[in-house]
């Protein structure tokens, strides 16, 4: 199955970059007097020219999953094969403070040998995503916290050895 | 991560741009203006008050023109580091402001660090060994920094600091070092005056984190996961440190947000009783004489230190509870 980040939020997040960066740039392309304020308005701007960047890259890839790896196309892509996942993050934010208001997105971090990528739930099919990935950490005994098998309950997601599911 | 601040920065701008808005209503709401009042004083003394000279001065600093304009000019100011003009010591309010806005934030990050630093540890003491002795003497001494007014405090314990190190009463370094430029000298005459602000300022936060502390964490110790983890072996440090206390530190941490500005108002009264060269007695004066971009400004820094202090605490929270909440649906 193939995943991408749905337009609606990566539109969204080039509109925040595109704010953010119109917002800071604008004072500090007009002088900022102070030394001090100049360059937090500069390390600002370059938080949010960042985020344009990597929403841009975002827009570039693609996730697959194929029998042996999970495999992502576009810049920086590569695969990784499920015996290889050693470790699996699974976090959720939100910028209300009680969390329950549904503007929050979860990010899963899944790691290899050779390194770690980061995956967000503005992907389609990323419960099934999810799932998989969780599937194979299970199998190949990978780090969880506590909290990221908290959240996979949350998620509906339960990990269990097939041996059991027969039994 | 990057996304979560990056959103919350978004958050702070609509915040900071609607908060500059009710700073400057808020000074402009008294009726008249710094001259006004000005000419006033002159006239109550039995000065001359040339009136022409009045309406000069108020064109010269915009004063003639329509509220919104006003606020505009000073609001983009504000945006390039230009504080704007102030008109009780007719230099610019950065000038004006200089050291104190750091020995300001001195005296504030001190008082947050000694309030964490003596309430988490009593906290989580009193809760673990609740209705013991310690607990008792502790929560005993907790509600006497509470009650204490923090002015009498500040008169005790300037008064003990005289009698018994020799420390010169009043202000934050000795004053043969008011105007001199910093030194080592200078900065340890600093640490020799600072105990005392951070003493008055945070004893009564300091009870009031340790009452939240430890009532959050007797909440979390009495529920079934801690006491089966302590049933199936798990050390009582390690199983206390793990799961309680990190759920019990979520409020703790929230409170930065609201612990800046705390402590800065806070700050504005024993700052008078202490003589500190800090910002809270320029404000009071400010505001009185309606000077106003002075008064704005400080306004506009406390507000941005509660905005940045509800950054840093949501950041933390971020970080430390990153657990998917109940009808908490993630976005698409």
């Amino acid at each position: 199955m193939v995943h991408r980040y749905v337009a609606s939020s990566l539109y969204g997040d080039y509109l925040r970059a595109a704010i953010g960066t119109v917002f800071l740039g604008t004072p500090l392309y007009f002088a900022a007097e102070s030394p001090v304020v100049a360059t937090i308005l500069g390390c600002l701007l370059l938080l949010f020219v960042g985020f344009g960047v990597r929403t841009g890259l975002r827009h570039m890839t693609r996730i697959e999953t194929t029998p042996d790896a999970l495999v992502t196309i576009g810049p920086f892509g590569r695969a990784m094969p499920w015996s290889g996942i050693n470790k699996v993050e699974l976090k959720y934010f939100s910028t209300q403070r009680n969390r329950t208001g549904g503007d929050g997105w979860i990010q899963l971090i899944v790691c290899d040998p050779a390194g770690c990528l980061k995956l967000e739930s503005s992907l389609n099919g990323f419960d099934q995503l999810v799932a998989k990935i969780a599937d194979a950490a299970f199998r190949n005994g990978a780090e969880m916290s506590e909290l990221t098998v908290e959240n996979l309950t949350m998620m509906g997601i339960t990990l269990t050895f097939a041996e059991e599911d027969a039994e | 991560m990057f996304n979560y601040i990056v959103r919350r920065i978004l958050v702070m701008i609509p915040t900071l741009i609607v908060i500059s808005a009710l700073v400057f209503i808020i000074i402009q709401l008294p009726p008249g203006d710094y001259f006004t009042t000005y000419m006033n004083e002159l006239q109550s003394r039995g000065e001359k008050v040339d009136a022409a000279k009045l309406e000069f001065l108020k064109q010269q600093y915009g004063f003639d023109k329509p509220m919104i304009e006003q606020y505009f000019v000073w609001a983009t100011g504000l945006l390039v580091g230009d504080f704007g003009y102030s008109f009780e010591f007719s230099r610019p309010v950065s000038e004006v402001v200089g050291d104190r806005l750091w020995l300001s934030f001195i005296v504030s990050f001190t008082t947050i660090l000694f309030t964490w630093m003596v309430s988490f540890p009593i906290g989580v003491y009193s809760a673990v060994r609740q209705y013991s002795v310690g607990d008792y003497t502790l929560t005993f001494f907790g509600f006497l920094g509470l009650a204490t007014p923090n002015f009498l405090l500040a008169l005790i314990l300037q008064w003990m600091a005289f009698s018994y190190f020799g420390t010169s009463i009043g202000g934050l370094m000795d004053p043969q070092y008011m105007d001199a430029a910093w030194s080592v000298d200078k900065m340890l005459s600093v640490l020799e005056h600072l105990w005392v602000p951070v003493l008055v300022i945070g004893t009564s936060g300091t009870a009031g984190m340790i009452r939240r502390l430890r009532a959050n964490l007797l909440d979390e110790l009495h529920k079934q996961y801690y006491i089966t983890a302590k049933a199936k072996g798990l050390p009582p440090g390690k199983a206390l440190i793990k799961y309680p206390l990190r759920m019990a530190l979520n409020p703790f941490i929230a409170d930065i947000g609201n612990l800046l500005p705390e402590v800065i108002s806070g700050a504005a009264i024993v700052s008078i009783v202490l003589s500190l060269p800090t910002t809270g007695p320029m404000l009071l004066n400010a505001l009185q004489s309606q000077d106003m971009y002075l008064a704005g400004s400080f306004l506009m820094f406390l507000a941005t230190l509660t905005v940045i202090g509800t950054l840093i605490s949501d950041l933390a929270l971020a970080v430390l509870d990153p657990r998917i909440r109940i009808g908490g649906g993630a976005a698409k």
